[in-house]
């Protein structure tokens, strides 16, 4: 069955019909075109599919559409903020913490969702929020140098501040 | 091209600029669109009216086909076409049907293909079709698929065994009598080994994105791989049609690691659909798709024997191989599995005389394929964990040991290998070093083992493919417009390792520019140059020498240009930071900027565009397997890798808290990424030696998924230091050679070295899960409580 569903979606408010079984991956990608955000199992596996739904990471592909009514979903297109890329994205490219990129924007949203809450996590912590997102290139070591690095910048400019 | 034109005009190393700089100005040219999420993968490709193309499988191992009733799918509204068997009458690579016709040869062969509005739609439609089987007699082991009367796995009466025309090679490398180098041994290692079946599993699903265009007869292919020439030629091959009608154009690749240098059922089939609804077809394969079709690594069984003098040095080697080839590959696409298995044999030491045996055999399982070290993971675990024991039982230091037969630079081998640069012992030196394995050695308790491997591999698999001018296999053009910007028109094929940066790079470099002064042209079929594909360590070797000598092309006629005005030698001029400089003694006041060189080279040249051309080739053949002669590659690299661990006797897990890796990697050129692939190639390693198996019964796999497929996590790596700052190739490009692929072949024997001096254990076989080291303790307790009785 179809209905209006009414979230906000990088900060917009958005409406849409949707059928009640739609996921809210294929929302995300196939009707509203935003497809940085990854399919790599639809099994809630590997973590390529990541947003934040009202600050937690959540993988996408396993929850339904009609679930984020009313709440505030933020993918990866949408963390950049007044024309700059936000300090994990910048640390990413800095570190060279992506080679093929897929579980890129997965990672990111993970690593937002930890440094949002927790503005110095150990090695530890961190490795423990991206334990749900496979990457089957780097090894992790630059991405887990990425975010930590990213975790100093945030706090010398203020980021963790005016998060979403 | 000759390879040595324009030689003259190459960049110096004093004058390096961007090679090997760790500053900022050496960028990531795809940065911003992965980080932002706008880099667009196969399956992001998306229009209005697009369908979606499904495809049901086979739940048998071997069955004849019956019938198919797609009667009820094909009314069922928002269907749009069904295709099976009988509408691709032509076979790929000779043994692959893209929907089988008659029979099928492994659980997940594609049967029917259905093409709807939305997934959904075509996911009920499948549901829909009655596909009547005749169960037959399927074989699942090689040894049982190799003997007399064995049935036949594919059907097609190749009547040998299940081996097929090209996948059994047999040879001897002499440089002596083999014979005689047995009979003078001090000793000589006996030993059989077992791998297992892995899979590639990149994060991104193989994908197809097609449009047809009834007017030109043209399709317009936007495919997730490595190999799109080789798509161009498949898909050309399978509509029986030239290839100008297939414009393959290979978007961001999300990871392929061997398993996108193929030509996946969905492309065919995507394809045909957008020609019959003359709409776009998307089809994006499954994670169960995935594991159950993908070519992954061939589970292999090693025998060797190895000669050694009374000093240790290694007289002669015989080696037998049996691949499990599962139901595919008998001829192009997978004989060089056989070949490289052999070849790997002979590496990384000096042997002079070699004989071996491999067969590829077929049972009715997924291919085995092409996966990040091709069988070099599987044959150098056997062959280094051989030399291990080896060492114990002469009661040589095992990196001693291994450096006694050690290559060395120039060594030409019996089989006609020519290793140009070759630091294998200095990586072994400086693993034990960092180890601080003289003293440690002596040291070591109980369940605690320090464990190293030596492993080589080619820079650069140079037998083409696909038929190619003199071998060429990567043509590259470099066009600078009035303005002085430069494009790159290369299909060197970046699957996320990077070669679209190193590309830039290289071009900026030898024409003094920033990377953004360089555009790389987004490649396609019909956008750039012929690349054979990234696969067998050839892009950054044999690719960037061409792109090296496309942008030297074009910056050798700029020179002559100026050198006429200045009555200077144009090889004692350069360009160095946007600026063409004089380096004939007394005129070196001559300058000129960049932007004014390329105008005036311009007019001189009557208002043409400078246009530099490049290609690269190593001529090779295959003889070496057959027992004569011949270099396979046109460099070489040696890795050792190196490992501390502990091993919890109780519940058989190993904990592994440091992993030392020395890559001789010639010249890096981006040492961040050189770095990244190292890492990778440890993940890479460790999965396959601890964590990773494809289980199966009776054909079916057991766990296509990644939940029972288990990866490493962020949370299983261990703690990575690596070196490789190892002198320069002559040949590589800037003096650069492989890294990233043979870079996994060292990680499970040195795992499984370091469990052996911890436990004493025998190991033979992979993967080294915990169930498999508990199982090895008890069998090691009762024997010794037996002995003790």
């Amino acid at each position: 069955m179809k209905k209006i569903l009414s979230f906000t979606l990088n900060g917009e408010p958005v409406q849409v019909i949707c059928e009640d079984n739609r996921s809210l991956l294929d929302l995300i990608r196939d009707d509203l075109g935003l497809t940085g955000t990854k399919k790599g199992c639809e099994e809630a596996e590997c973590g390529a599919c990541t947003v934040m739904i009202d600050g937690r990471p959540v993988n996408s592909c396993a929850t339904l559409a009609r679930e984020v009514e009313g709440c505030d979903v933020v993918t990866v297109e949408g963390i950049a903020q007044n024309g700059m890329l936000h300090p994990i994205q910048k640390q990413f490219i800095e570190k060279w913490a992506f080679q093929c990129g897929y579980c890129t924007p997965g990672m990111i949203m993970s690593a937002k969702a930890l440094l949002d809450k927790n503005p110095h996590p150990t090695e530890l912590e961190i490795r423990e929020a991206i334990e749900g997102n496979l990457c089957r290139c780097t090894g992790y070591v630059k991405i887990v140098e990425a975010i930590q690095a990213a975790a100093e910048e945030m706090e010398q400019e203020g980021w963790g501040e005016n998060a979403q | 091209m000759n390879r040595f034109a324009d030689k003259e005009y190459f960049r110096k190393p004093e004058d390096f600029r961007l090679i090997s700089s760790t500053e900022s100005k050496y960028t990531h040219v795809d940065a911003y669109e992965k980080v932002t999420g706008k880099a667009k993968y196969a399956g992001d490709f998306m229009a209005p009216d697009m369908l979606v193309a499904k495809v049901k499988h086979s739940p048998y191992a071997r069955a004849k086909i019956l019938s198919i009733d797609t009667s009820k799918a094909e009314a069922m509204p928002g269907v749009k076409a069904v295709l099976t068997g009988k509408d691709f009458p032509v076979r790929i690579t000779e043994d692959i049907e893209i929907l089988c016709q008659g029979q099928v040869r492994m659980v997940g062969d594609p049967v029917v293909a259905v093409c709807a509005i939305d997934e959904e739609t075509a996911e009920n439609a499948l549901d829909l079709i009655d596909v009547e089987y005749e169960p037959m007699q399927a074989i699942f082991d090689p040894l049982e698929a190799i003997k007399d009367g064995a049935p036949d796995v594919q059907g097609y009466g190749y009547d040998n065994h299940n081996i097929g025309p090209t996948c059994h090679q047999v040879g001897t490398n002499d440089g002596k009598d083999i014979d005689e180098e047995f009979a003078k041994a001090a000793y000589v290692q006996h030993a059989d080994f077992k791998t297992h079946r892995i899979q590639h599993a990149p994060i991104e699903p193989h994908a197809t994105f097609a449009t047809y265009d009834p007017e030109k007869d043209e399709w317009t292919v936007y495919q997730s791989t490595t190999m799109s020439f080789g798509d161009q030629f498949w898909l050309a091959h399978g509509f029986q049609k030239d290839v100008s009608h297939f414009h393959v154009i290979r978007p961001y690749v999300g990871g392929a690691f061997g398993s996108k240098s193929n030509w996946p059922y969905s492309e065919f089939i995507a394809c045909e659909f957008a020609r019959r609804t003359l709409r776009p077809v998307r089809f994006v394969q499954t994670r169960e798709e995935e594991f159950q079709t993908m070519h992954g690594r061939h589970p292999f069984l090693i025998h060797i024997d190895t000669a050694f003098d009374e000093n240790g040095k290694i007289l002669a080697k015989k080696a037998d191989q049996i691949l499990d080839g599962g139901a595919y590959g008998v001829s192009h696409s997978q004989f060089a599995a056989v070949n490289l298995s052999a070849l790997w044999c002979a590496f990384p030491y000096k042997i002079d005389a070699i004989n071996f045996r491999s067969r590829r055999v077929l049972t009715n399982t997924a291919e085995g394929g092409a996966m990040r070290g091709y069988t070099a993971c599987q044959v150098q675990f056997a062959h280094d964990l051989n030399m291990q024991y080896a060492s114990e039982a002469m009661g040589i230091d095992p990196v001693e040991f291994r450096k006694i037969s050690a290559m060395e630079p120039g060594y030409h081998s019996p089989a006609g290998l020519v290793v140009t640069s070759c630091a294998f012992k200095e990586t072994l030196d400086d693993a034990a070093k960092f180890m601080n394995w003289e003293e440690r050695k002596h040291t070591m308790k109980r369940g605690e083992g320090i464990g190293f491997a030596g492993t080589a591999f080619v820079s650069g698999t140079a037998s083409p493919v696909l038929d190619s001018p003199n071998q060429a296999q990567t043509n590259a053009t470099v066009r600078v417009d009035l303005h002085g910007v430069v494009s790159l028109y290369s299909n060197c094929h970046d699957n996320g390792q990077g070669a679209d940066t190193v590309m830039t790079a290289i071009v900026a470099e030898e024409l003094g520019l920033d990377m953004n002064e360089v555009k790389l042209i987004q490649p396609s079929t019909f956008d750039a140059g012929y690349d054979s594909g990234a696969y067998g360590s050839r892009v950054t070797f044999l690719g960037g020498n061409a792109v090296r000598r496309a942008a030297v092309d074009a910056k050798r006629q700029i020179l002559e240009v100026i050198g006429a005005k200045w009555s200077v030698e144009p090889h004692l001029l350069d360009i160095v930071d946007h600026k063409i400089i004089c380096r004939d003694l007394g005129k070196t006041n001559l300058e000129m900027s960049w932007k004014d060189a390329v105008y005036a080279t311009m007019t001189t040249k009557g208002g043409d565009e400078v246009i530099g051309i490049g290609s690269y080739y190593h001529r090779t053949n295959n003889q070496q397997f057959q027992g004569k002669p011949s270099n396979y590659a046109p460099s070489y690299v040696f890795s050792t890798g190196a490992c501390h661990l502990t091993v919890d006797e109780e519940t058989g897990q190993i904990n592994i808290d440091e992993f030392f890796f020395a890559h001789d990697c010639g010249r890096a050129l981006n040492k961040r990424a050189v770095e990244a692939q190292l890492e990778g190639s440890i993940y890479s390693g460790l999965g396959y030696a601890v964590y990773e198996e494809l289980k199966l019964k009776d054909g079916r796999m057991l766990n296509p998924n990644f939940r029972d497929y288990r990866m490493v996590t962020a949370l299983d790596m261990p703690h990575i230091t690596t070196k490789f700052d190892y002198p320069p190739d002559p040949e590589g490009p800037f003096g650069a050679k492989e890294c990233g692929e043979g870079t996994t072949a060292p990680i499970a024997p040195a795992i499984a070295n370091a469990i052996h001096m911890a436990t004493g254990l025998h190991i033979t076989e992979l993967p080294l899960d915990p169930e498999r080291i508990w199982r090895l303790l008890q069998q090691q307790k009762a024997e010794q409580a037996a002995a003790n009785a």
